[in-house]
């Protein structure tokens, strides 16, 4: 169960539009590394893992995904507001304006629609995390790459920073996530069935069956 | 804050303006009544009748599927409604914290599955009016509740949401420990 809390994570406020950025950073909302696949990938995996450790890391960190898209979508919405018609048009933005005028709408930097075959739910509490490891360090580039096109916008940059920071925290997270699924596995071999489906263990040792 | 605030922001060109080009909601400061929703709030709806009683076919569905929960929820929520409309609201703090169950995991979570369904139905009712003093009253007092039985989970079982986390120094951190919904066995 959620409650809405009614402030950013960390606080955005660009005082000029820039149709241009909000484009590219628009990725981060409905890209295939955004922070909806993100949240999507891990709210959705956590019913499989096999230790309340990976499913309330998936959970907290789903959780947190959601609250980076808030700050994505503003991110968005504040360069996108008092644009002229004029700036519209010159920037590219024309197409997007043509089918959502200035809304928020996940979407790639691209165009291409969010599309939930960016990301796996693959019942494997092993292939999953190895997965989420991976989507942390994709969206840490994606971030890379959009600090680079914004470093001359500080009031743009800030937010970005903080965002990709988190990134690597979660990275960080799931490794240990991943680290205590293992543990309660044959060290010798990993992957020699499917921890969640095969061969149902104990996790924490003792607290089921 | 002024109450008033919300509806006296500048939106921008793109935000809450109308097709003239000016701020819908930009009316003094001083109006008694909330300018924007002066108009819905005029026509005087005995709100919390219509919202429970009728136009909510949904609720009668799924009560009469033989929900434990949901059915004592019905039942105290249209008791407390009725509450509601025949008398000014109690405020006996004491009484509320007396009325959450204690000893008892289940009939414990039951009940803030209970006030919580509550507070939010009454939360998405009061999003669209915002001034019905009846709603504002239900609200706070199944508030109240649901924060001492949070509470009051939080300390025998461990916490449910973060407001509620006060794990001593000789305790795991129940949050991870403790089960998760999907597990299965709760209310």
């Amino acid at each position: 169960m959620w409650f809405y809390e009614k402030r950013l994570e960390y606080p955005v406020n660009i005082t000029t539009p820039n149709a241009k950025l909000a484009q590219f950073i628009m990725s981060q909302y409905g890209g295939p590394d955004g922070e909806i696949n993100a949240s999507l990938r891990y709210l959705s995996q956590r019913f499989a893992m096999k230790n309340r450790i990976a499913m309330a890391t998936l959970t907290d960190v789903g959780t947190e995904e959601l609250a980076h898209l808030e700050i994505v979508a503003t991110i968005v919405h504040q360069l996108t507001r008092d644009l002229s018609m004029e700036e519209i048009e010159k920037s590219g933005l024309g197409p997007y304006y043509i089918d959502h005028t200035v809304g928020v709408w996940p979407q790639a930097a691209g165009g291409v629609p969010q599309n939930a075959c960016e990301f796996q739910s693959k019942g494997d509490p092993i292939t999953d995390l190895f997965e989420d490891l991976a989507a942390e360090q994709k969206a840490r580039s994606t971030y890379d790459n959009i600090l680079r096109v914004v470093k001359n916008t500080p009031e743009v940059a800030d937010p970005i920073r903080f965002l990709r920071m988190r990134e690597v925290v979660h990275f960080q997270r799931f490794g240990e996530a991943l680290r205590s699924v293992q543990e309660d596995l044959d060290a010798k071999n990993f992957y020699a069935f499917n921890a969640s489906f095969d061969a149902p263990v104990s996790c924490p040792p003792g607290n089921k069956q | 804050m002024n109450r008033n605030a919300c509806c006296t922001q500048n939106m921008g060109p793109h935000g809450a303006r109308n097709n003239m080009g000016q701020a819908r909601c930009a009316m003094p400061v001083k109006e008694p009544v909330r300018p924007c929703m002066e108009n819905r709030m005029g026509q005087n709806r005995p709100c919390m009748e219509n919202h429970m009683n009728q136009n909510r076919p949904c609720m009668e569905n799924r009560m009469g599927q033989n929900h434990p929960c949901t059915e004592n929820h019905m039942r105290h929520h249209h008791q407390d409604m009725g509450q509601d409309r025949v008398s000014s609201p109690c405020t006996c703090e004491e009484d509320w914290k007396q009325e959450v169950p204690t000893g008892n995991q289940k009939k414990l979570l039951c009940y803030i599955d209970e006030v919580s369904f509550a507070v939010y139905d009454a939360l998405l009712y009061l999003d669209t009016h915002p001034n019905d003093d009846a709603a504002l009253h239900y609200f706070n007092r199944h508030n109240m509740k649901r924060n001492f039985a949070l509470e009051e989970y939080a300390k025998a079982y461990g916490p449910l949401n973060i407001g509620t986390m006060d794990d001593d120094a000789g305790r795991s951190w129940e949050w991870a420990c403790q089960p998760w919904p999907w597990e299965g066995g709760n209310c």
